[in-house]
């Protein structure tokens, strides 16, 4: 309380009553100053009591000033205790209310605190200390410094180092030092701390959990000495508990965290292991199961957790189950267990369970074991196989046809009949015998060293017989154990007619091979080339003959290997289609073609000697051809013989019966005239006569046939001849022979009044009196038939061509119609009968001669114009080019 | 047969023409016939081409035609009728010495309404003539429209 002045008044209402008695006093003295000397002593009395009254009055008001100055200070005092403790309680509501106390993070909160301490105190520095586990230091949380407002943290104090000072803390009380530099609680930290940092005045707290000192709330003063206020140190001890608090909180957050944590790394756990994982109780329901049963039996998670599991067992594996759960019940735990459970498909899978009761529920994982225990079942079957094969084995080890032995180091222990018949020894003989003994001296080191090496591949040796006969053998040694013991068992196989059908089939193929080399045809081995579809796109030369080679001039080195594009240097395989249809269905192939890369004709055959390979055997044709060729003109040439025969022939001979007949007609009108006795005189006369006509035409029409048959069987016979007649082929001088065909129509074109122009004549080769022929028909056509109506001409020349010489006899006569430029060489075939005589012989002739002489005619004319008839001949040289060509 | 009807025989062959005409008279049949001497004056008659003579509008032909003739053959004569409007209709029996099967072939397939061999023996040659004639009897034979 503040002292107010009325707490004064009395003292100086009684001092101004002295005052106003010594005031009247004075007046009276002045007033009766007769007795003057009494009034003066009574005067300086009263002065003295007076300056004694003022004296004490003034000390009084000294007193009075003091003890006001004293209420004014603890007034003063008392408001800024006020004033500290508004901010303190502020302080510690703002504190309490901040999210980050609950929250546990500690340095956000813990930096707050130590500020909010420095600025509601009034210190310099305030700092939050942790005291670690072993308590050996104390670690600077954060440390707020107002003067600088920065936090720092991390310094360490040993608790060993100052003793005293961490005593005073674990004593558990406050530490408010007003001289902390020599305060005996905190002068140890003087000259390592405190005076370093000008630190004046301490006030520690201690931050106890749970009864425990865990850390310090430390507010350090700079300046002159301060005394610390009581509501400071509740302050600095309610911060201490705050921070308590927040470590508690940060504890409990990170449990929290932590058991959060856990609990999310389980249910992880749960829903993503491969095993099945379940939980459910005593009464059969799935409580909860995770993902990996979706996925084993096909129901979906939430579809099993609505079920029990009992309704999945196999009917079978319920009694089992039901005793397992039972066994559950009772809290024991369930290892290893195995049942059936069905899945959505209606099959089963084998699951393999363990599990553990935890009252009524049941914590289990399964297995998906089926693969496993159908497995084990195969390999129960296996191991069933395997024993019944023993016994198949025991069989068949006497069945076999070769030989078999199980020896030891060469004792035989076991063998099969087999090896009895090919040895000719007895099974007593052999089992105990040295197996050594059946193999020829020659192949004994071999054999030996087979044993010795643990040889395991077939070789062959030479066996030797009880009879001493050795024979060509097929070995085939294996480890096996054996009665316990690991013995050989050795196959002995009889090659004898292996090897005689092996050199037989090497006899076979050298053979073939010759023949293959000396084959005229060309002989070509392929493979089929298939692209990823399978289809055909081109084949390769695997082998070829001599032939090839010499044919298409390709060396064999240049065409094995090779695919048929680069070796023919075609864009497309030759025949592909037709060579790798027989290469794939195997059904053989021949035909006959021409190949026009080599301006050839060849007939092909084509068989496959195997899958996706094919064989071609090549002829050359080419000349074959050229021969059929002319065998198609010469039967075309025989057809027209049959054809004059069967019509030109025939045709007189109609003639010759039919008025042969006439004949008989009128020689019976004459009969029956000359029988008629009643006839009168010149009746018989006329009768007979009116035959005559009949009779003499009948026989010019006989006639007339006997004549024009007799003309076509000696062309005929011309024909035949010319075609028989020996050849004299040389060179000949056309100018000179032409002089004499010239000659011989002298007389004829004289009579025509034609003009023979002959040019001059390339000389060329054949028969003279053949080409004499030719020409002679030539020019006799020319001067036949020309046209009356103009001087005749007939030029005759020749050029050279490459090989040959061309003949040319032109006219300006009559002219042949396109259409009977080919009938003209027919045989017999005449254009006009009637105007022209003549056989119809001249052209074939000429075209048979020229046939024989490697010559050629053919025509050129224009009706009304003329004709040119082109004859051409080897030229003269021909035949030693022909020479010179072959020799290349 | 029809009065009317001339009978046109085209062969190269005076002895084979005359045996025709004899054996047709024999048989009864003794409608007029012209004799052609090749396949150029059959054409020229029946196409009425040159200087030679022609048919006559709105008479009935019929045709024997040899085969092997000078100038034009029988075939091509056949040929040509068949491929006229006018004369397609009109019979053409082939009259030949050769029983060649393609010809026989060919010459169906250019249209000819018969084909005949000549025989060698006369009687066989007689009775085909005479069953010619007896065709000739019973067929109709078209008028020959204006060419």
């Amino acid at each position: 309380m503040k002292p107010g002045p009325e707490a004064m008044d009395p003292e100086l209402a009684a001092l101004r009553k002295i005052n106003r008695v010594l005031m009247e006093r004075v007046e009276n003295s002045v007033n009766s100053t007769g007795n003057n000397y009494a009034i003066f002593e009574n005067n300086i009395l009263l002065q003295k009591q007076v300056e004694q009254r003022t004296a004490e009055l003034e000390q009084r008001n000294r007193q009075l000033a003091e003890l006001l100055a004293e209420q004014t200070r603890i007034g003063e005092d008392l408001q800024a205790s006020e004033r500290r403790t508004a901010m303190q309680r502020s302080a510690i509501a703002e504190l309490m209310v901040d999210p980050d106390l609950l929250k546990g993070g500690e340095n956000p909160f813990l930096r707050r605190i130590a500020e909010v301490l420095s600025e509601t105190a009034g210190v310099a520095r305030a700092s939050l200390w942790r005291l670690s586990d072993d308590r050996a230091n104390l670690i600077c949380q954060t440390l707020y410094d107002a003067r600088t407002r920065t936090q720092t943290c991390g310094e360490v104090l040993e608790t060993g180092s100052y003793p005293a000072y961490f005593k005073a803390i674990l004593a558990g009380t406050r530490i408010c030092a007003e001289n902390a530099q020599s305060d005996p609680r905190t002068c140890e930290l003087a000259d390592s701390y405190l005076k370093p940092l000008g630190v004046v005045s301490l006030l520690d707290a201690g931050v106890v959990v749970e009864g425990r000192l865990v850390g310090m709330v430390c507010l350090e003063h700079v300046g002159p000495r301060r005394k610390w206020h009581p509501d400071e140190e509740s302050f600095v001890a309610a911060v201490a508990a705050l921070v308590a608090q927040q470590l508690v909180n940060t504890e409990r957050k990170r449990a929290e965290a932590s058991l959060r944590a856990k609990t999310e790394e389980l249910d992880r756990y749960f829903t993503s292991a491969l095993d099945l994982l379940c939980i459910a109780d005593t009464q059969g329901h799935f409580i909860r199961v995770n993902k990996e049963w979706e996925r084993v039996l096909g129901y979906s998670v939430a579809d099993l957790e609505k079920r029990t599991f009992l309704e999945f067992v196999h009917p079978d594996d319920l009694p089992a189950t039901l005793a397992a759960v039972q066994h559950l019940a009772g809290q024991a735990n369930i290892l290893n267990f195995t049942n059936r459970y069905r899945t959505k498909d209606g099959s089963y899978r084998y699951l393999e369970w363990r599990a553990t009761p935890h009252g009524n529920l049941l914590y289990s994982t399964a297995r998906d074991v089926t693969e496993r225990m159908n497995a084990e079942e195969a390999l129960r079957q296996a191991k069933e196989a395997a024993e019944e094969s023993e016994t198949r084995f025991k069989a068949l080890h006497n069945a076999s046809f070769g030989g078999i032995a199980i020896h030891d180091q060469g004792l035989i222990l076991d063998c099969n009949r087999g090896l009895s018949e090919m040895t000719g020894f007895s099974l007593d003989e052999l089992i105990g015998m040295n197996g050594l003994q059946l193999i020829a001296r020659q192949s004994l080191d071999l054999v030996k060293g087979h044993i010795a090496a643990q040889y395991e591949k077939p070789y062959e040796a030479i066996g030797v017989r009880k009879n001493g006969e050795e024979y060509p053998l097929r070995l085939e040694g294996r480890k096996i154990p054996y009665r316990g013991k690991e013995v050989r068992v050795v196959e002995f196989r009889d090659i004898t007619e292996q090897k005689q059908a092996e050199a037989a089939l090497r006899a076979s193929e050298e053979k073939l091979s010759a023949m293959f080399a000396s084959m005229a045809e060309m002989v070509v081995l392929h493979e089929v080339v298939l692209d990823e579809a399978g289809q055909p796109i081109n084949y390769r030369i695997t082998d070829c003959n001599r032939a090839f080679t010499e044919v298409t001039g390709i060396a064999r080195e240049t065409a094995v290997g090779k695919l048929a594009t680069e070796v023919f240097g075609t864009p497309e395989p030759p025949y592909l289609q037709e060579y790798c249809r027989v290469g794939l269905t195997g059904e053989p192939l021949h035909f006959e073609t021409y190949y026009a890369p080599m301006d050839k004709h060849f007939s092909i055959s084509v068989v496959s000697p195997g899958k996706n390979r094919f064989a071609t055997v090549t002829s050359d044709i080419t000349d074959t051809k050229k021969i059929h060729h002319i065998i198609a003109a010469k039967n075309k040439e025989l057809e027209q013989l049959v054809y004059v025969a069967s019509h030109d022939l025939r045709s007189p001979l109609v003639n010759v019966d039919g008025y042969g007949r006439e004949l008989e007609y009128a020689a019976g009108e004459v009969i029956l005239a000359l029988e008629c006795e009643d006839l009168a005189e010149g009746q018989l006369e006329a009768k007979i006569r009116a035959q005559l006509p009949d009779i003499t035409g009948a026989l010019r029409h006989i006639r007339n046939s006997t004549r024009q048959m007799d003309g076509l069987l000696k062309g005929l016979l011309k024909l035949s001849r010319l075609g028989r007649s020996a050849l004299d082929i040389r060179p000949l001088d056309m100018n000179e022979l032409l002089a004499r065909v010239a000659s011989t129509f002298q007389y004829q074109i004289r009579e025509a009044g034609a003009d023979l122009r002959v040019e001059d004549l390339p000389p060329c080769r054949g028969d003279d009196v053949q080409v004499v022929q030719v020409f002679a028909n030539l020019v006799g056509n020319a001067l036949k038939f020309r046209d009356p109506a103009r001087p005749c001409v007939i030029t005759v020349g020749g050029v050279v061509e490459p090989g040959r010489c061309v003949y040319c006899v032109a006219d300006n006569g009559i002219g042949i119609a396109p259409e009977k430029q080919e009938k003209i060489f027919e045989l017999f075939h005449r254009l006009d009968p009637a105007k022209t005589e003549g056989e119809g012989l001249g052209l074939t002739i000429i075209r048979q001669v020229l046939w024989r002489l490697y010559g050629e005619i053919r025509v050129e004319s224009t009706p009304g114009a003329g004709s040119r008839f082109y004859v051409s001949l080897p030229k003269e040289s021909a035949s030693q080019m022909e020479k010179s060509e072959t020799v290349q | 047969m029809n009065k009317e009807v001339i009978i046109l025989v085209a062969d190269d062959d005076d002895g084979h023409a005359g045996l025709i005409q004899k054996n047709l008279g024999r048989s009864g049949i003794a409608n007029e016939i012209i004799r052609f001497q090749d396949g150029q004056e059959i054409v020229d008659y029946l196409f009425c081409l040159g200087d030679g003579p022609h048919r006559t509008p709105d008479i009935p032909y019929i045709l024997l035609l040899d085969i092997r003739m000078p100038k034009i053959d029988g075939t091509e004569v056949l040929r040509q009728i068949k491929a006229d409007p006018g004369l397609r209709k009109m019979p053409v029996i082939m009259i030949t010495t050769t029983d060649d099967p393609h010809e026989v072939a060919h010459c169906h397939a250019l249209g000819c309404n018969n084909y005949i061999t000549k025989p060698v023996e006369y009687d066989k040659f007689v009775n085909t003539i005479r069953q010619l004639g007896l065709f000739l009897a019973v067929v109709q034979v078209p008028n020959v429209a204006a060419g």
